[in-house]
């Protein structure tokens, strides 16, 4: 109740501080009025009579300042003289004051470097259009000896093993894809994309170097981003007879181009493949991975001239079924639940993996299924069981460091007060002087 | 000026209330009342009444408003809460139980010991 009551006059303090300025002084003021009027109705003049008025009343400041006080203080201008007495120690002891900025920095820094990665890994959906609709499609197999007794040659992409022998990965074949793309009843919708390392890009009068994020001509219209400048990606760049296109993200546009319209149609190379400018994605848009903020988007199709495997030279990962290595996002039918979408796919993945992989033989004991899970992060869904107990962690951590650094420095200023004060307006004030200016001493 | 006395710390804010209690007072009012009550025996700073009035008016137990006084001046009139009566009750109660236990502590004679 009393706390309430001080708050509430603190406030009011605050929002009619003008007011109350004004009141008081009036106040005042009308006392030594109505004094004088008394002294020159018992026969001074009226000047001799506020003047006596004016000496009786005792020292105007010094009661108008109490009176403010009274109040309930006057919080703005004590909390500007608190802060000017703050710098003035700050700058007396540059030392500390660096100390105590620096530490500060660092506590806060890491705080927000972890937080941003929380939030891309976690909490982040990609601007897309209705991201809750998407699914990341994934797989799963019995394992015993890691790696080696998988059903794929080769696969571009983690596999993340558990303790319940268990293996799960996100990549698929070309294959795969193409025959889970023919089940209309359960997607809209399917589109594979795949990361490939840092490409040497040449246009304009410069060259950089990026992330190529190669999709299937669908991924733009699944996905539903639009280009902020020409077009997309479109269903009829996949024919192999088209030109090679190339879509440039919003960064790569203004570093190479300063956001200049007339890219479109320009020429850049690409590991010194030519390629036609189209358009420009969407600014918001930054692919569908974690945090690789790709420099270009271009048809699957140009992997093997582009990015062609060093050990594999020419040789067309979507002709084989053993590479599995492009990763599937599916816009799912309103009402499907995950479960459904996983069992209905799953003879078709099965069939065309028995097909197409060289050793097939190891399908059946080694029980490998389709697994649908929430897309609207695009492949940040896939880091979540491997990163959140680390990201929990790390973050844990890093307010640790914060708290760490909030005691060190009280530690730095606590002795630092100047004893004595005694009454407790002074502690109130000691301690306001510890919370504008870390670096007192 | 043998006749006059210094308050005790802590007996204006009663005197407030005392004043105020019979009848609503600008702050000049509040002054000459004290004074005419204790019979002009009591000082008071008179800036210093200010500071007085306006902490018991935050602790709720006077309530302020503007108006005009006798000779015509805008001042600003108190009265008592609830709270203040109250209050007022209980300090001249605490008030009279002090007089009378220190009265009775001078008026100690050695016989009586």
């Amino acid at each position: 109740m009393k706390i309430l009551a001080w708050l509430r006059s603190i406030s009011g303090q605050v929002l009619r501080r003008g007011t109350h300025r004004l009141d008081v002084e009036e106040e005042l003021r009308a006392h030594i009025a109505l004094r004088a009027d008394d002294m020159e109705r018992a026969g001074l003049s009226r000047a001799e009579a506020e003047r006596q008025a004016r000496i009786e009343f005792g020292g105007f400041e010094k009661f108008r300042e109490a009176s403010h006080e009274a109040l309930g203080g006057d919080l703005a201008r004590s909390l500007a003289q608190d802060l000017r007495y703050a710098l003035r120690m700050l700058s007396r002891n540059p030392g500390l004051a660096a100390i105590a900025v620096g530490s500060l920095a660092l506590g806060i820094g890491a705080n927000t470097a972890i937080f941003s990665l929380t939030n891309a890994l976690l909490l982040d959906a990609m601007p897309v259009a209705h991201p809750k609709q998407l699914r990341l499609l994934g797989w799963q197999a019995q394992h015993q000896f890691g790696y080696k007794h998988l059903p794929m040659e080769s696969l571009y992409g983690d596999v993340g093993f558990t303790k319940t022998g268990t293996a799960t990965g996100t990549e698929f074949s070309w294959d795969e894809y193409e025959a889970l793309q023919q089940t209309h009843a359960i997607f809209e919708g399917l589109t594979a994309y795949y990361h490939d390392a840092q490409a040497n890009i040449e246009g304009g009068n410069d060259v950089e170097r990026g992330t190529l994020e190669y999709v299937a001509p669908n991924f733009f219209q699944v996905l539903g981003v639009r280009a902020a400048v020409g077009r997309t990606i479109l269903p009829s760049d996949g024919s192999d007879g088209g030109a090679p296109v190339v879509v440039l993200s919003d960064w790569l546009w203004r570093d190479m181009f300063g956001r200049s319209a007339s890219v479109i149609g320009k020429r850049i190379e690409v590991n010194r493949i030519p390629l036609t400018v189209v358009g420009v994605a969407a600014q918001t848009f930054h692919g569908a991975g974690v945090d690789l903020d790709p420099a270009l988007y271009l048809p699957l199709r140009l992997q093997p001239q582009v990015s062609p495997d060093q050990w594999d030279r020419g040789k067309s990962r979507l002709a084989s079924g053993d590479t599995w290595w492009v990763r599937i996002l599916g816009r799912i039918r309103p009402g499907v639940t995950n479960a459904q979408a996983a069992a209905a796919l799953d003879g078709i993945f099965r069939q065309t993996a028995e097909a197409t992989l060289h050793h097939s033989d190891r399908i059946d004991q080694e029980a490998v299924h389709l697994v649908v899970q929430a897309g609207d992060r695009g492949d940040a869904q896939r880091a979540d069981t491997k990163f959140v107990p680390m990201d929990i962690g790390t973050s844990a951590l890093a307010g640790l460091v914060l708290v760490l650094v909030c005691l060190n420095l009280a530690n730095l200023c606590w002795p630092a007060r100047p004893r004595g004060g005694g009454n407790s307006a002074c502690a109130w004030r000691s301690a306001r002087d510890v919370g504008v200016s870390p670096g007192n001493y | 000026m043998s006749g006059e006395a210094q308050i005790l710390p802590g007996t204006l804010d009663l005197l407030i209330l005392k004043a105020v209690s019979l009848g609503p007072l600008h702050g000049y009012g509040v002054l000459l009342r004290i004074g005419q009550i204790s019979a002009q025996a009591l000082l008071i700073e008179q800036g210093a009444l200010y500071p007085a009035l306006f902490r018991l008016v935050r602790q709720g137990l006077l309530k302020a408003t503007w108006g005009t006084s006798e000779n015509n001046r805008r001042a600003k009139f108190y009265e008592l809460t609830a709270a203040g009566r109250r209050r007022l009750r209980e300090e001249a109660a605490g008030w009279h139980r002090l007089a009378a236990a220190i009265g009775s502590a001078l008026a100690a004679e050695t016989e009586e010991v």
